[in-house]
């Protein structure tokens, strides 16, 4: 199995620098802070967003379940690295690296569950930005293989980890509804919910 | 204080203008507009968004280990909080700003409306009116 992954990775890996325009939007895309930024933003945004106040509540109660998911997708990410810790691919292989050498663990890869946390929070409430955050989330795990700092299967267990947070605690919403319902009632007083 | 610490926090506060400033513009959020008609709010969020990637992304080598200059995720999850607390608050003053004269004709105003009081009421105005409400209510 652990064959499988690196012969995926060398693969992907293989194609750095055969197109400089793609290498170079590349180091864009999987840079620390545009897409996890853009990804806080599309929350932001849906904060404001609905046009009548129960699509927005949907909408915010959405939000506080995401912020609640990527802490918690955080948490689970490190109990796992204290158990486990995997060298990035390029202390281990060849590498062609579009990004610099990240000290922590591999295994899982916690931007990426970070992104699916937010996409698929958003995508229960809201199809049509969710289709397009999932893309994005995609396309960022890509970018993390390709530049030479992620395995496949930490992208696949980041992924697995981040949709699994965002769906459970969606499902256990009920439970704690108190909790959103405080915030927004709170907020909606100072006409910020 | 490092300089990618406040080239970040600007980025973060240039991308949650637009954001905001398009987000409430499809949602009929006018009082915190600022610019009376829609399109053109979202014009300039569009504008403020991509200003603030281009630049951020122009002005220098972003792909940097926090131990190297760049951010750590505290750092980051901080200062983006910070940008995005300061974007709101400056959105909030300048629109009501703006907005003073042409939304100042409105009397009927539905207490308790939260965002909703914003399609009707510049910022100040809805904020004013509800904490007076909720005053009352809890005889204070």
């Amino acid at each position: 199995m652990e064959f499988i992954d690196i012969e995926i990775f060398l693969w992907i890996n293989s194609w750095v620098g055969k197109i400089y325009l793609f290498d170079e939007i590349v180091k864009i895309i999987v840079s620390d802070y545009l897409i996890p930024v853009g990804f806080s933003m599309a929350m932001v945004g849906l904060w404001f967003s609905g046009k009548t106040a129960r699509v927005r509540q949907e909408y915010q109660k959405a939000v506080i379940v995401g912020v609640g998911s990527v802490g918690i997708s955080n948490l689970i990410i490190a109990v796992i690295n204290n158990f486990y810790f995997r060298v990035r691919p390029f202390n281990d292989l060849d590498v062609s690296l579009l990004f610099y050498q990240p000290t922590d663990s591999s295994f899982p890869a916690n931007p990426v569950a970070m992104v699916f946390t937010v996409a698929i929070a958003i995508w229960i409430v809201n199809k049509r930005i969710g289709w397009v955050l999932i893309a994005i989330a995609v396309l960022f795990s890509f970018a993390r293989i390709y530049s030479g700092v992620f395995y496949p299967s930490d992208i696949l267990a980041g992924a697995l980890i981040g949709i699994f947070v965002a769906v459970i605690l969606t499902k256990v919403r009920k439970l704690i509804e108190p909790v959103p319902t405080f915030v927004l009632k709170l907020a909606r007083v100072f006409c910020l919910a | 204080m490092s300089t990618f610490f406040i080239d970040y926090l600007i980025f973060v506060f240039l991308f949650a203008l637009g954001v905001i400033q398009i987000a409430a513009s499809l949602s009929g959020l006018i009082g915190i507009l600022f610019f009376h008609k829609p399109f053109f709010a979202r014009l300039l969020g569009l504008i403020m968004i991509i200003t603030a990637i281009g630049w951020f992304y122009l002005s220098g080598d972003r792909n940097l280990n926090d131990v190297y200059g760049g951010l750590d995720a505290n750092d980051q999850s901080s200062l983006f909080a910070l940008g995005v607390i300061a974007a709101l608050f400056i959105t909030l003053v300048i629109s009501s700003v703006t907005n003073m004269v042409r939304l100042s004709n409105h009397t009927i105003f539905s207490e308790n409306e939260g965002l909703d009081s914003l399609k009707e009421y510049t910022y100040y105005v809805a904020l004013s009116r509800n904490l007076s409400y909720w005053i009352k209510r809890w005889n204070l």
